[in-house]
């Protein structure tokens, strides 16, 4: 199997007037694993996923990236401080290898071109195989036929997270970073969108970074569970080892997970 | 029978919109519920299930085709002056944060305005002040709702609601979207008041795990209508409808139950699972099963239900 | 910042009232004199005092802006909140007025008016206002539907907030102070270039002995001697339309 890592190691990211808003985050995503990034609002979890895409609009005061993909390894933030040249690294990367699934699904896509028209541009671009039903199924979305011929604002929010997937692994993504993908939807959409994440990662080696601020899905989708708090990773270890949780911070947001579902987790 | 009236009672609340040129399209069918004061009830579906419009008819704030609400045992008036005052000591909760607040006014003057608008003990502008460091916003009291957080505009509509110090609470998706932590906090400030013959709350939502927690009893709704109800604590021990099967599946408790397909249609005669329930026969398609009572305060609406 | 441009105006004014008839006072033997200590900025060929007559000029450009301001805004914003308020026919029968009498041409209205009351600052205004009423009307009425549309109303009707407190507290005067104040400024800057604008076409602006800065200027059009006499009142055209425009502006986090 190809080797497919990515591995940020020591993020920092200040805002323009320099205050701190990640400190020395490091994570690695593997192929065929999914890890979970867990934490209260505001704990710069979206952030962090937009500073692996190069899209946080922000200054990266330290830090290295490394993308490995198959033969071809890209370390964007070595460019620096030449923030076209690092603009360009992130530009190969985007898309093609790092595919995004944002939080609101629909306000990716492209809104006056049917789902289908949008795939096929994609897969093309791509050298990929164009027909869209192929990619939606891939995704998990039955009834492809009928999809493809839909307007972004007729998809249900289900259905639109499902299309962001088809068009990464249309690109050719091998790793897929989902933010919130789920929030707002209801809970079977979520777990249906979730299920489709998680065979992914089983059946094609994709390497998945889910970002959720509930930790109540994470010991039964995640491999890898990393939890954070005010810009920093506190916990990282093995998914079904919540109970081993050290962190002040990661106990507190088990602890309140806990108590306001009753107890199941 | 108590002899206390129910401190809300709907019956066969039926709500249809305009859908096309002349068609009409029933989002709320025959829904009936009640509250006993102190009571927290969890009503829950999928959205589009009718949940938002049920609360809005609930409260007089739509016009319902058929049904009758009572509040307190008083029947709800005619639109206008007497509805207003009927519905006083009943509040909602959107589930949109920003829905209350206007853009153009000062957390402070929000809170000032509710205090006057629902009189209590003490001056308007103290009570006002209590309740904004109770809600931890004393600090930002002379924002405007686009200067404060998603969390504090939620907290500040909640304070609104709390200063009306109503009797009944509809809170529709209060929590959705919050973390633990701030999904915590809100549930402590919108259950503090009950008790036997204190705030009943109506809380709609689909996490199931949470409203289970919450609630006294839960109630659930499949396009439109009631299709179960039970008290909380027997949440999977029952013969559940396979809608709740299929949510505490999602919620990671395995349950057994027939698989429901997401994006099937809903169908329009006969149960509205029908084609989208694995178990469902002919008889699903034909007739609409109705409402019944299975025995210890269990309501179920299938023909046939999951096995325990 | 608009605090401090309300209080020049307010001293100017004063000032204005005080020199009411210095501002009249015709001294021939003194026609087109350059600037000196008596008349900081000369006098015109009729031997006025130009910087006493810009003064009480300032006069003629407030009254008929606060007269236009307040009819458009008298008849425009009860009209746009009932549109607002009640859509449906009310609302339809507003867009239809509006419609009406935006096809007229202002100018051409005002013209008629002054040909036939006579032309004064009190004509020019309500005539402006009348004019300038619809747009006020369609503006109150769209902020209004948006409001209405956006859940804020029917939240405050769930929370007990009376009707009338509902429409006249929260959607006229918070929803709508900042645009009406906006249309305001916009409708003196009009009332202003329609003054200038009548006096050139032929003294069908403020008539004269009464000065205007319209008419001021027109009067002292291609008149050889004090330049000032006609300079300074086209810069004062210039810099107070600017000024409306600046302080137009909308405040960055006001909505």
């Amino acid at each position: 199997m190809a080797e497919r890592t990515l591995t940020l190691e020591g993020l920092h990211l200040a805002d323009p007037a320099g205050n701190p808003l990640l400190h020395g985050v490091s994570l690695q995503l593997t192929g065929g694993q999914l890890t979970a990034l867990v934490g209260a609002s505001g704990s710069g979890k979206s952030l962090t996923v937009r500073a692996l895409l190069g899209l946080s609009g922000l200054t990266v005061t330290a830090g290295r990236l490394s993308v490995h993909d198959g033969d071809r390894i890209t370390r964007p933030y070595d460019s620096l401080p030449n923030a076209a040249a690092v603009e360009r690294s992130f530009a190969t990367l985007r898309g093609a290898v790092l595919g995004w699934i944002p939080q609101d699904g629909r306000a990716a896509l492209d809104p006056l071109r049917e789902v289908g028209a949008q795939l096929t541009a994609v897969a093309r671009r791509a050298g990929h195989d164009p027909n869209p039903g192929r990619w939606l199924e891939r995704a998990g979305q039955r009834d492809a036929h009928r999809v493809s011929r839909l307007y972004p604002h007729e998809l249900s929010g289900g259905m639109a997270q499902r299309v962001n997937v088809a068009l990464a692994l249309a690109r050719g993504a091998r790793f897929l970073l989902a933010d919130e993908p789920t929030t707002g939807l209801d809970p079977t959409v979520q777990e249906a969108v979730l299920t489709t994440l998680r065979a992914l990662v089983d059946n094609e080696g994709v390497a998945v970074l889910l970002v959720t601020h509930d930790l109540r899905l994470v010991p039964r989708l995640a491999d890898t569970l990393l939890v954070m708090h005010a810009g920093e990773i506190v916990a990282d270890g093995p998914a079904k080892a919540l109970r081993d949780l050290t962190h002040p911070a990661a106990v507190a947001l088990r602890d309140a997970t806990a108590r306001v579902s009753g107890g199941w987790l | 029978m108590s002899a206390t009236p129910p401190r809300l009672a709907v019956s066969g609340l039926t709500v249809s919109f305009a859908a096309g040129l002349l068609g009409r399209r029933i989002v709320v069918d025959d829904v009936s519920l009640h509250l006993s004061p102190g009571e927290v009830v969890g009503l829950i579906g999928e959205s589009g299930s009718g949940k938002t419009t049920v609360a809005r008819a609930a409260l007089g704030l739509i016009a319902a085709d058929a049904g009758q609400v009572h509040l307190d045992g008083v029947a709800m008036p005619a639109p206008g002056a007497a509805r207003r005052a009927w519905r006083r000591g009943a509040q909602l909760v959107l589930q949109d944060p920003d829905g209350m607040l206007n853009p153009g006014m000062t957390a402070a003057e929000h809170l000032i305005e509710s205090a006057e608008l629902h009189p209590g003990e003490g001056q308007a502008k103290a009570r006002a002040e209590a309740m904004a460091a109770a809600m931890g916003l004393s600090a930002r009291v002379h924002a405007r709702p686009a200067e404060l957080s998603g969390g504090e505009r939620r907290r500040l509509g909640l304070g609104r609601v709390l200063l009306a110090s109503p009797r009944l609470i509809v809170a529709d998706e209060p929590t959705a979207g919050l973390d633990a932590h701030r999904k915590a906090e809100l549930l402590d400030l919108l259950l503090a008041g009950r008790g036997p013959s204190g705030r009943a709350v109506l809380l709609i939502s689909h996490d199931l795990p949470m409203v289970a927690w919450a609630c006294d009893r839960l109630l659930v709704m499949v396009q439109g209508r009631i299709v179960e109800g039970f008290p909380a604590r027997r949440l999977g021990q029952l013969r559940h409808h396979p809608f709740t099967a299929a949510a505490l599946r999602a919620a990671g408790r395995p349950t057994p139950g027939h698989a429901l397909n997401p994006e099937a249609e809903p169908s329009l005669r006969g149960c509205a699972l029908a084609r989208r329930c694995a178990g469902a026969t002919a008889r699903c398609t034909e007739e609409a099963p109705p409402l019944t009572d299975r025995g210890d305060d269990h309501l179920l609406a299938c023909h046939h239900p999951s096995a325990p | 910042m608009r605090a401090v441009a309300i209080v020049l105006l307010g001293l100017v004014l004063a000032l204005g009232l005080a020199w009411g008839a210095r501002a009249l006072e015709v001294i021939t033997p003194l026609a087109s004199a350059s600037p000196s200590l008596d008349a900081p900025l000369g006098r015109d060929h009729l031997g006025r005092d130009v910087l006493a007559r810009l003064v009480v000029g300032a006069w003629t450009f407030v009254t008929p802006g606060a007269l236009a301001c307040g009819v458009s805004l008298g008849i425009g914003v009860p009209i746009g909140a009932a549109a607002g308020w009640f859509g449906g026919l009310v609302a339809a029968g507003q867009r239809a007025l509006t419609a009406s009498v935006e096809s007229v041409p202002t100018l051409g209205l005002v013209c008629l008016g002054a040909a036939i009351f006579g032309p004064s600052p009190q004509v020019l205004g309500a005539l402006a206002g009348l004019a300038w009423a619809p747009r006020v009307a369609e503006a109150v009425r769209a902020r209004l539907e948006s409001l209405r549309q956006a859940e804020l109303v029917l939240a405050l009707e769930a929370h007990g907030v009376p009707p009338w407190r509902v429409l006249i507290h929260h959607l006229l005067w918070v929803g709508c102070r900042g645009l009406l104040l906006r249309q305001a400024l916009t409708l003196f800057a009009a009332v202003l270039t329609l003054e200038t604008t009548l006096s050139y076409l032929g003294d069908l602006g403020v008539a004269e002995p009464t000065p205007s800065w319209g008419n001021m200027l027109s009067f002292e059009w291609g008149i050889d001697g004090n330049p000032w006499a006609a300079a300074a009142p086209a810069l004062t055209l210039w810099i107070t339309c600017v000024a409306l425009a600046w302080l137009n502006e909308p405040e960055g986090r006001r909505g």
